[in-house]
């Protein structure tokens, strides 16, 4: 603080100085004070004991992580950390005996019966027993459906559960469904009767005493809020024994990668990262990294089949997809890491995917289709059908992440005489509404994976997002497209066990939408996860998407890629 | 006292009806969260809508509002089904610990600042500290949040990146927990800080400048009196009348700049709540936050009248 | 009893004031402050020439480095930074222009007018003056905004909203000690008629307050555009230096490259100068209208 030229001689020291220099002790004092405390510092990274470490992510509660109320994919995992299934999946991609020891199904594939592991204790010491879940399959079909956001909503085509034996529960379903082990089984946790039997709303549900008794292998011991902190810590007398990582924190960190370098968080992920933020940590021993590809698409580019006209016209939408440059998005978008959306829906690493029509880039060749299916150009570089409409449609897309997106489409569009009109949208119900209630023509929305099921999944995700058998009101599925072939090759494959012969039935499907392509996938970004070793080196991709991708318990229980082994 | 009660019940009427105008409708959010497999029908968007209470009139819907908001109650958050009392009951210290100690220190900051600049208008030092101070003021929050965030918290690791307290520092004793929550806030407060000071400094400076020509300190300097006297005693005293009513004006610069540091630095406060609900049309949390914004802001002019007029005695009611 | 008088209501004698006379233009203040805004001016008018591509056509490959082509690289799509810097003066020159313009109208409007009436219009008005005064700004500007969707022009209303209730307040406050000085009665006396009330005391007294206001809340209206692009209003692929702002500080890990420098610093730079610009003309026009100001030196 320079000082003016004094006017009148031998000044005193002056009051402004003396304030400042108060001030400025007062202020290196406070950060002196800081430092050297202690603990619990956000910015010292994980760790603990060599054999039992703390682990930190970088994402807070996705809602109250209890069956009700937890918000989407990544709420799930935070939920089934406090519940268990009765099967689980590993790295492996195979379905292990969790709560149940044993799992077994009938010969016309009509019945499963699941004997239950004794001994297990609920969080409150309750021993967990047939009748909870016999109890909590018929809860779930007497609350449908579900008040939102949950994930996991009520099985469906289950005729009956029963218990049949001291440890045993038989499911009979309508109709044997390839499904059933991996989806319900495996991914509907079990819910215990002493606590809901006398509960009625189900999402208000908020007391973590009480409503998040759990038999999973994590307690949780702090809640804030949506959003804010979780602690979760392990319980010893977990019926695989005491977990492998002791504690777990998630704390909302906007940018993982600056929180996984400063210590805040122990893994960082993304999608299509471009080479500046993976280097830090490429170069460095201390971290690794896996890779996936085709669990994420960023976007999908959706034709509302229903309003008629040009977008009830494959060769138009055909036509649009070959005048945009997929190969393009990716090199632009995700820094060269990743492959263009595939027409046929599933993702590059499903083991069902085969090859389909790819609509290769071909501006010339969409012109020429569009030539040849009578849109004829008008005057100001906008086609019109046959009967005078022009091709102008109301595009929507994300106001936040499809900017860029939007930037490269629509140009791409109106190079084939197509006006997109675009209209950016808050995400939320101006974005998602619309498409909802079939309200719009054409929109570009994210895709939300990787929630359980995706490009990766388990090929019954086609009958799920393209079948008009579905459900009448989704968010991801085509817009009223309709082919008869196409649901009854849904509906079988669905029960058709041989190998084989569902292969060639997914085959077929694909070829279908392929055809008809009423939605695309516009591109796949790898995914990548970056992770600091000393914490935890096991890290893995569940394999079928399904019911959770990366954050699998069974890798925080066991600390390895498959089985139930401790390490 | 009349018009601030007037005021008030205006607020909370608009707080009803603003949010209801947004495009797009809260519960077709909620779907948004799903994936192929999450599905809904009619029925359980009537009970959604049952259970929040948009379904009925318009009239009823502001009956049931202003009743429960007479019994305390702001209804439940329909992305997190928490009561929005509780959320904003949480989020509001942290807003006015960044917003009052911002207004503090850039006050003590500025007035000091402006004395001096004041009583040397016009040389080097008042021409440097004024664009100095109006550079650092006009350079965008959140640009300069966002840097400050990467190089202390993430470069240089002094302070922490996110947050208003270390997670799960429950453990903490009563003076680390305030050093902790201190060194959260420190950075927000910084950015919040730059953007006030210069307010506070200008009305000063002008002020001493008016005052420093005035009769009586004509008369005082005649009189022989020490210069820092009439600095401190007199002229400064009475140039504090217009800064105490610059704290309501700036109130309005200090929300604003506090909803952007919020977001860059994940402070969880009142302007995180509000814009999170905006985009998912969480109306209960909307209406929540921007009642505890307007409540607050009327009383924080409330309190500068009052003080005005007991620091003024030329004021009459 | 009305909220607390805002500092530049001086409880001075009123009296015909002077119009600032050509000393204030020479002070370095003002100097400063014009050559910079026209400077900006001239960037904005003849932004066609001076950018080098169209900021709304992919030009380049994404997330170029600066180079001979693109002087600023391009974006996350391909679009040319430098050009959006260019076109970005334009968006910022009409918000701080048409903004203020449109609030000192309002203020106008709602402050002055119902001033000079007198009686119930005034205080009624001087109600909602102070009622207007106690909403939070932002917070409504943002549900406004959200309102009135991704557009730009509906931005730069929504923020000249913002402006009419201070000014009014102020403008209504001069108005009303105008009203009450002795000279309007006597000039009424003398025969002068409405207009030349106006003309002679009015317009003389409050012109200043309202240069003064136009250019406080201009460097303002920047500001605030800047800080409503950073909560996602307006239109996204729009051109201006709070969506260059918005979006560049968007990017994932954006400090883990240099792009920082050359995407987020020049709009953030020229943000700052161009508000600064406005408050220099403003602070260096204040002393005109303070006479006990120049009785200091």
């Amino acid at each position: 603080m320079t000082d003016e030229r004094p006017d009148t001689p031998a000044r005193p020291f002056s009051l402004d100085r003396r304030q400042f220099l108060l001030a400025a002790l007062g202020g290196a004092g406070a950060l002196a004070l800081g430092a050297c405390s202690s603990s619990d510092d956000s910015s010292r990274p994980g760790g603990g004991s060599a054999s039992r470490p703390t682990l930190r992510l970088a994402h807070g509660a996705l809602g109250f992580p209890s069956p009700f109320a937890s918000n989407g994919g990544p709420g799930y995992n935070q939920m089934i950390l406090l519940f268990d299934t009765l099967l689980w999946k590993d790295g492996t991609g195979e379905l292990l005996p969790w709560l149940a020891k044993s799992h077994k199904v009938s010969e016309d594939k009509l019945t499963h019966t699941f004997e239950l592991r004794e001994g297990v204790k609920w969080s409150d010491g309750r021993p967990l027993t047939t009748d909870d879940v016999v109890f909590t399959f018929d809860y779930y079909a007497k609350n449908d459906p579900l008040s939102p956001p949950v994930i996991i909503q009520p099985p469906k085509g289950i005729a009956k559960v029963a218990k049949t034996g001291a440890n045993t529960v038989e499911f009979t379903l309508d109709k044997p469904r390839i499904t059933f082990a991996e989806q319900v089984a495996g991914a509907v946790p079990i819910i215990p009767k002493h606590v809901w039997e006398s509960i009625r709303d189900l999402a208000g549900s908020l007391d973590p005493e009480v409503h998040l008794v759990g038999t999973g292998p994590y307690r949780l011991e702090s809640y804030n809020d949506d959003g804010g902190p979780l602690l979760y810590t392990a319980r010893d007398d977990y019926f695989l024994g005491a977990p492998y990582v002791k504690r777990i924190e998630m704390n909302n960190i906007t940018d993982a990668f600056s929180g996984l370098l400063s210590g805040g968080s122990d893994v960082a992920r993304g999608f299509g990262l471009r080479d500046d933020i993976l280097a830090p940590f490429e170069s460095n021993p201390e971290y690794g990294k896996i890779t996936e590809l085709g669990s994420f698409v960023t976007a999908q580019l959706y034709w509302n089949l229903g309003k008629g006209g040009a977008l009830a016209d494959p060769r138009f939408r055909q036509a649009c997809v070959m005048a945009i440059d997929r190969k393009d998005l990716v090199t632009r978008l995700a820094a060269g890491k990743g492959q263009p959306g595939n027409p046929g829906f599933l993702g590059p690493q499903n083991p069902f995917r085969v090859p389909v029509r790819q609509y290769d880039f071909d501006v010339a060749g969409a012109n020429a289709l569009l030539d040849g299916a009578g849109y004829r150009m008008g005057s100001n570089g906008v086609r019109q059908t046959p009967d005078g409409k022009p091709l102008s449609f109301e595009l929507r897309y994300d106001n936040a992440d499809a900017v860029p997106l939007s930037e490269l489409v629509i140009p791409a569009l109106k190079r084939i005489g197509v006006e997109p009109r675009p209209k950016p949208a808050l995400i939320g119900p101006e974005l998602f509404g619309p498409k909802l209630f079939g309200g719009h023509e054409m929109a570009i929305l994210p895709y939300p994976g990787p929630a359980p099921g995706g490009p990766n999944a388990d090929p019954d995700v086609l009958r799920e997002m393209f079948s008009s058998r579905g459900p009448a009101v989704s968010l991801t599925a085509a817009n009223k497209y309709v082919n008869p072939t196409f649901d009854d090759l849904a509906d079988k494959q669905l029960v058709t066990f041989d190998e084989a012969e569902r292969r060639a039935i997914v085959t077929r499907m694909q070829q279908i939408i392929a055809d008809d392509i009423p939605l695309i996938p516009l591109y796949y970004p790898e995914s990548a996860l970056v992770f600091r070793k000393r914490v935890l080196d096991q890290w893995y991709f569940t394999p079928g998407q399904f019911p959770t991708s990366e954050d699998n318990k069974q890798l925080f229980i066991t600390g390895q890629k498959s089985g139930t082994k401790i390490r | 006292m009349a018009s601030y009660l007037v005021t008030v019940f205006v607020l909370i009427t608009l707080n009803f009806w603003l949010p209801r105008a947004m495009p797009g409708d809260p519960i077709e959010t909620l779907i948004s969260r799903g994936s192929s497999s999450f599905v809904y029908g009619e029925e359980s968007v009537a009970k959604l809508e049952e259970y929040y209470g948009l379904n009925g009139s318009v009239a009823s819907q502001y009956g049931q509002y202003l009743a429960r908001l007479a019994r305390g109650d702001l209804g439940r958050s329909i992305t997190t089904n928490q009561p929005v009392r509780d959320e904003v009951a949480r989020a509001l210290p942290w807003t006015i610990l960044l917003i009052g100690g911002s207004l503090v220190l850039s006050t003590l900051i500025g007035l000091t600042l402006g004395v001096r600049s004041g009583w040397r208008r016009d040389r080097p030092v008042d021409r440097a500290m004024m664009t100095g101070l109006l550079a650092v003021r006009e350079f965008p929050p959140q640009l300069f949040a966002s840097l400050l965030v990467f190089v202390v918290a993430v470069k240089l690791e002094w302070l922490p990146l996110f947050g208003a307290e270390t997670p799960f520092s429950s453990s903490f004793g009563p003076i680390d927990r305030v050093v902790d929550i201190g060194r959260h806030a420190l950075l927000p407060m910084l950015v919040l800080t730059c953007g006030l000071m210069v307010g506070q400094y200008l009305v000063m400076r002008a002020g001493m400048v008016t005052e420093l020509g005035s009769d009586y300190l004509l008369l005082g300097r005649a009189k022989g009196l020490h210069q820092r006297r009439l600095k401190y005693r007199y002229a400064a005293r009475n140039a504090l009348l217009p800064v105490v009513s610059l704290s309501a004006v700036e109130i309005g610069f200090a929300v604003t700049a506090n909803v952007i540091v919020e977001r860059v630095f994940s402070y969880p406060g009142l302007g995180q709540l509000m814009v999170g609900s905006i985009g998912t049309r969480d109306y209960p949390a909307l209406q929540g936050a921007f009642l505890a914004f307007s409540l607050g802001i009327v009383t924080v002019n409330a309190l500068a009248d009052v003080l005005y007029r007991r620091l003024d005695p030329r004021t009459t009611a | 009893m009305t909220a607390p008088a805002d500092p530049r209501l001086e409880a001075e004698t009123p009296r015909p004031q002077r119009r600032p006379g050509p000393s204030v233009l020479r002070s370095p203040l003002m100097v400063v402050g014009l050559t910079v805004l026209g400077l900006l001016v001239f960037v904005a008018v003849f932004a066609p020439l001076l950018a080098t591509h169209d900021p709304k056509v992919v030009t380049g490959a994404a997330l170029e480095r600066p180079s001979a082509r693109h002087w600023l690289g391009t974006n996350d799509s391909g679009r040319d930074l430098f050009s959006q810097l260019v076109y970005g003066t334009r968006v910022s020159l009409l918000v701080g222009s048409v903004g203020p313009s449109l609030a000192l109208l309002g203020a106008v409007m709602i402050g002055v007018l119902p001033a000079l009436i007198g009686g119930r219009v005034d205080r009624l008005s001087n109600r909602f003056v102070v009622f207007l005064l106690a909403l939070p700004g932002l917070p409504l500007l943002v549900l406004i905004g959200a309102l009135v969707g991704q557009n730009q022009w509906a931005i730069i209303i929504v923020i000249a909203t913002g402006g009419i209730a201070p000014n009014a307040r102020i403008l209504r406050a001069k108005a009303l000690s105008l009203r009450e000085a002795g000279f309007i009665s006597a000039a009424r006396g003398f025969g002068g008629g409405p207009f030349y009330v106006l003309r002679r005391h009015f317009v003389p007294g409050l012109g200043p307050l309202i240069l003064v206001g136009f250019v406080t809340w201009a460097s303002t209206a920047i500001a605030l555009e800047a800080g409503l692009a950073f909560l996602g209003l307006g239109d996204p692929s729009g051109v201006s230096w709070g969506l260059m702002l918005e979006r560049g500080l968007s990017q994932r890990s954006l400090y883990f490259s240099p792009m920082w420098t050359w995407w987020v610093l020049p709009p953030g730079i020229a943000i700052t100068i161009a508000v600064m610009s406005f408050t220099f003309v403003g602070v260096a026009l204040e002393p005109t209208f303070n006479p006990r100001w120049l009785r200091s030196s």
